[in-house]
């Protein structure tokens, strides 16, 4: 069957959602850097290199819908296997920058290969659960299936990337409780789990105890974190029903919010469109979401009903992490707000899921 | 493959049922988000709006006091007082009161009206954080300011602690100063917690010891009024004072030293001679470190800078001399472990020593006669050691022994620019002037002269070990880092270098020297002695400069008692007459002080 003419069935809505909220993106980036911008005389002009990395992703948006979901599938280890590596290249060789090593340089290109880790996780899980799906009673098989993620888990928690690594958390779970795990295995590793919680906190790196410590309290470092979390509090909060309008938010333009363009991008919306505005993103993200579980649970076979769950899981924890984490109901994690947040690496990772997303819908409809 | 059809069918009907309950949670967070957001931007809005119009939250540094500097003893040599700064938060002047309050503040703080309006207009970089217009006024400012403080909307007094350097120039030199953070400092240092408007230490301890000293700064994040000034504490970080660091110097001793010279450049060093212990160390003259620390002319700090009389620099450790004949227990030494030389052998001395076309005086043109390596020491005499240096030694021999004094290194004393001196050899010279070594270059550095350089940190430690018999150590001028609670961080132990090997024959020789140096009735250095401690020592004088400005500088160095000694110490005093003349005579009065005062405890107390 011609490939073209599939493309007859993409889900409309999804992609409308899609362009919509990756414009707002460039304009709140646009709005969240435009000090910058003028500072620098437009040398340091953050909206137009996001411009081109949207341009980029839509190019490999088109690659996955032409290629397929189904022969992606085929090469789930393998892609797992060449991010591993890439993940053990970032531990040799990245760049550090903020105290953490997450980059790889390319001559002029920086990668994060931690973000599309979270994608060649659900799509490497999802194929070792639907080969082995007749096995779903055993715990074995369920902890197979862990190790899977625990191994990268474990590279991006000491890069140290806490956020990322929180993520897979919830995409284990959903991708194990959708395909019929019992109850009383998950909780098998869940107890275990919240047990041994005390030792991870010895794992962690002071700076992340810290801000941990700063969540519970924010007075314990008023300049630093918790200056960061009251500022991004202000900025939403004062944005009130309306907001202040684009351009004019103040604790926007006055400098007052660090990384307001990439991880606060939320606080910045909030701000500048009010709640009104925070409801309309939230709604564009709760629609995608709900798309993404439908087509999960419309899709005929195993791998792809699984693919969308996990994606479907994703998008909510980058959305329940990162608003969390700047209306103060959330600990401080760098993770950015997919299709929002300025960077490459994170746009990247949000055009191929939703492209999974689609070729999933597309494959439903032409195939049957 | 039934078993497969089975379990997908399974497998379809679960996730049936599962994906609606993940369809449900997804529902339940969203409305948990837009409650919550509901929460702070609809019903807690106008309060957020409050705090953002002219950003009614503001975060405040609290600047860490700096540690204590100590001596021996517990005598507090630097710390810290309350200073008071003016500040201005540029957000809150309003915008046609800007001339006003700078011509008010221009009378009360003397400085020049257009200064302050400067710092006033400037351009916005990160809003509603303070600038310093003026620091560190006086107490008198302080209170005209707040009694007319609505006259001074967006201006702020903040307390700070400052360095003070308790006894102003006293021990200047090994204490050092601190000053402003420059941009290049900042950079590399700002995620170890330094703020713009930092101190940090420049040379001497507070350099050195910076990491210690510096505390970490506290932070406040507060709520001001609509006016800016201080509502409610939102949050407060306290800082962490620096940890104390305790000298080795005696308060009492190194004052003692500092009165020894008052009109010349030099300096003196006194060390303990059993473990390396810096008991006193001058150079001279003296520099006052409030000077960096309080707002001082620039022409006073540029005249500090760039004197010929070279205030800053630690002449005991930065600069390097000829050691001239104090130079002559090394050659001995050296002569008389590699056997050449005996003790009983003699050279005559008809006051020149002829060496194929040249001729090398000794000091004393009529001649000595005839010399054993005692009398030589005693007497100084030139001719002896030209012939040691050049028939029994050579270069190679004097290298070794240079380096086994530790000359041509570090001493790794603690502090910073320490200067290596010169330890010449066939191939430095090779390498450096493109020469090659003339035999005439030994006879000149069997006397110390020539291209021999060392500094007087050096020439202590050569002193030292002949006094302990070949322990060449460590100069130690930290003795233990104390926190503010009170535990010890850090203590110092001596550190011997080297073990240098000398026979106890050969020390006993060299010893008897020096002890005739002073004790003898002819001695060079005389004018050391002291009526009740035996002292031992040796002469110095160097030529410096051209035949038609001919300067002298003078060095005595030594140590005392001669038979069990405990201290060692360096005299230098440039533009003298001698060693025996210029140089002598404040070893002397050294050693007096230290075993008739500060020994019998007749100083304990009072400063």
């Amino acid at each position: 069957m011609n490939r073209l003419q599939s493309f007859k069935y993409i889900n409309i809505p999804l992609l409308a959602l899609t362009v919509i909220l990756t414009a707002i993106g460039v304009f709140f980036i646009y709005s969240a850097s435009y000090q910058i911008t003028i500072e620098t005389q437009s040398q340091v002009n953050y909206y137009s290199k996001q411009i081109i990395w949207v341009a980029v992703s839509f190019c490999i948006f088109l690659f996955v819908l032409f290629y397929g979901y189904e022969n992606i599938m085929k090469q789930s280890f393998l892609i797992l296997g060449l991010n591993i590596i890439l993940l053990i290249m970032v531990y040799i060789f990245g760049n550090e920058r903020y105290g953490a090593q997450r980059w790889l340089q390319f001559g002029g290109l920086v990668l994060q290969p931690s973000e599309i880790t979270k994608v060649t996780i659900i799509l490497a899980l999802s194929r070792y659960v639907s080969l082995n799906i007749h096995n779903y009673r055993s715990f074995r098989f369920m902890f197979t299936a862990f190790l899977i993620v625990f191994v990268p888990m474990i590279l991006i928690l000491r890069q140290p990337d806490l956020g990322t690594a929180l993520v897979f958390i919830p995409i284990f779970f959903s991708i194990i409780f959708v395909a019929g795990t019992p109850i009383k295995h998950i909780l098998k590793l869940i107890v275990p789990g919240l047990v041994s919680a005390p030792v991870f906190w010895f794992l962690l790196k002071d700076y992340q105890k810290n801000r941990i410590r700063v969540f519970w309290d924010p007075n314990l470092d008023p300049t630093g974190l918790g200056y960061q979390s009251i500022q991004s509090k202000i900025a939403i909060g004062s944005g009130g029903l309306f907001g202040k309008g684009w351009l004019h938010g103040t604790q926007n333009q006055l400098n007052f919010l660090p990384k307001r363009y990439t991880d606060f991008i939320f606080s910045i919306i909030g701000e500048e469109w009010g709640f009104l505005g925070a409801c309309i993103i939230l709604l564009i993200y709760f629609a995608i979401i709900i798309i993404g579980i439908y087509i999960a649970s419309k899709s005929r076979d195993i791998y792809g009903k699984l693919v969308a769950t996990g994606i479907s899981i994703m998008l909510l924890s980058h959305v329940i992490i990162n608003v969390g984490m700047t209306i103060g109901v959330m600990p401080i994690t760098g993770l950015p707000l997919l299709f929002l947040s300025y960077g490459g690496s994170s746009m990247l990772t949000a055009m191929i899921s939703v492209a999974l997303l689609q070729s999933i819908w597309m494959k439903r409809r032409y195939d049957y | 493959m039934v078993r497969t059809y089975r379990a997908e069918k399974h497998f379809i009907g679960m996730f049936e049922g599962r994906i609606k309950f993940i369809a449900l949670a997804v529902i339940c967070v969203f409305l948990f988000l837009t409650l919550a957001l509901y929460k702070i931007q609809v019903i807690q809005g106008d309060w957020f709006k409050e705090l953002a119009r002219n950003n009614r939250v503001r975060k405040l540094l609290i600047p860490a006091p700096r540690g204590n500097i100590y001596d021996r003893k517990g005598v507090i040599l630097a710390d810290n007082r309350p200073s008071f700064n003016v500040e201005v938060i540029i957000e809150d002047v309003p915008k046609n009161k800007k001339e006003d309050i700078a011509k008010q503040l221009s009378a009360i703080v003397k400085i020049p009206q257009e200064k302050i309006l400067k710092k006033i207009n400037l351009s916005r970089r990160v809003p509603y954080v303070p600038e310093i217009i003026v620091r560190d006024i006086d107490i008198a400012a302080v209170s005209k300011i707040q009694e007319h403080r609505e006259q001074f909307p967006g201006i702020n007094i903040n307390p700070v602690p400052i360095r003070e350097y308790r006894f102003k120039s006293h021990a200047s030199h090994i204490i050092g100063y601190i000053g402003r953070i420059s941009s290049s400092e900042y950079k590399q240092k700002k995620n170890s917690g330094y703020d713009i408007n930092d101190y940090i230490g420049k040379t001497g301890i507070e350099k050195v010891m910076e990491d210690y000293l510096k505390g970490i700064h506290g932070g406040m994040q507060v709520q001001v009024d609509n006016r800016g000034y201080l509502d409610k504490i939102l949050g407060v970080k306290e800082p962490v004072a620096g940890n104390n660091v305790y000298l080795t110097i005696d308060h009492h001793l190194q004052k003692y030293i500092e009165t020894l010279m008052p009109e010349q450049s030099g300096c003196i060093i006194v060390m303990d001679v059993k473990n390396g212990n810096i008991l006193a160390l001058a150079s001279f003259p003296e520099f006052d470190p409030n000077l960096f620390v309080k707002p001082t002319p620039s022409k006073i700090i540029n005249e500090l800078f760039q004197s010929k009389r070279k205030y800053l620099i630690n002449k005991a450790i930065r600069e390097i001399y000829p050691p001239g004949s104090t130079y002559k227990m090394l050659i001995a030494t050296a002569a008389l472990e590699s056997g050449g030389l005996t003790v009983g052998d003699k050279y005559f001395c008809n006051g020149s020593f002829n060496f194929g076309k040249f001729t090398f005086h000794c000091w004393y043109r009529a001649g000595h006669g005839s010399l054993s390596i005692v009398e030589a020491l005693r007497y100084s005499c030139n001719v002896f050691f030209y012939n040691v240096g050049s028939k029994i030694l050579g270069i190679q021999q004097i290298h070794k022994w240079n380096d086994n004094f530790g000359f041509g290194k570090k001493t790794g004393i603690d502090l910073d620019r320490e200067a290596k001196g010169l330890n010449p050899s066939k191939k430095w010279k090779k390498e450096t002037l493109n020469l090659p070594w003339y035999p005439g270059d030994t006879v000149n550095m069997a006397i110390g002269q020539g291209y021999m350089l060392v500094t007087p940190i050096q020439l202590a430690c050569y002193v030292c070990a002949i006094a302990n018999e070949g322990n060449l150590l460590k100069p130690k001028l930290i003795d233990k880092i104390v926190s503010n609670n009170g535990t010890v961080i850090k203590s110092f132990k001596p550190v011997v270098r080297k073990k240098i090997d000398i026979s106890a024959q050969t020390i006993k020789i060299i010893k008897q020297g020096m002890k005739e140096v002073v004790q003898h009735k002819y001695g060079t250095g005389k004018k050391a002695r002291v009526k009740n401690v035996p002292v031992s020592g040796k002469t110095g004088t160097i030529q410096m400069g051209t035949p038609a400005h001919r300067i002298h500088h003078a060095w005595f160095c030594g140590f005392a008692p001669s038979d069990d000694p405990e201290i060692a110490f360096v005299v230098f005093v440039e533009n003298a007459s001698s060693g025996g003349q210029s140089a002598a005579p404040i070893a002397s009065k050294i050693v007096d002080y230290y075993f008739n005062k500060i020994k019998t405890g007749k100083l304990t107390g009072a400063p």
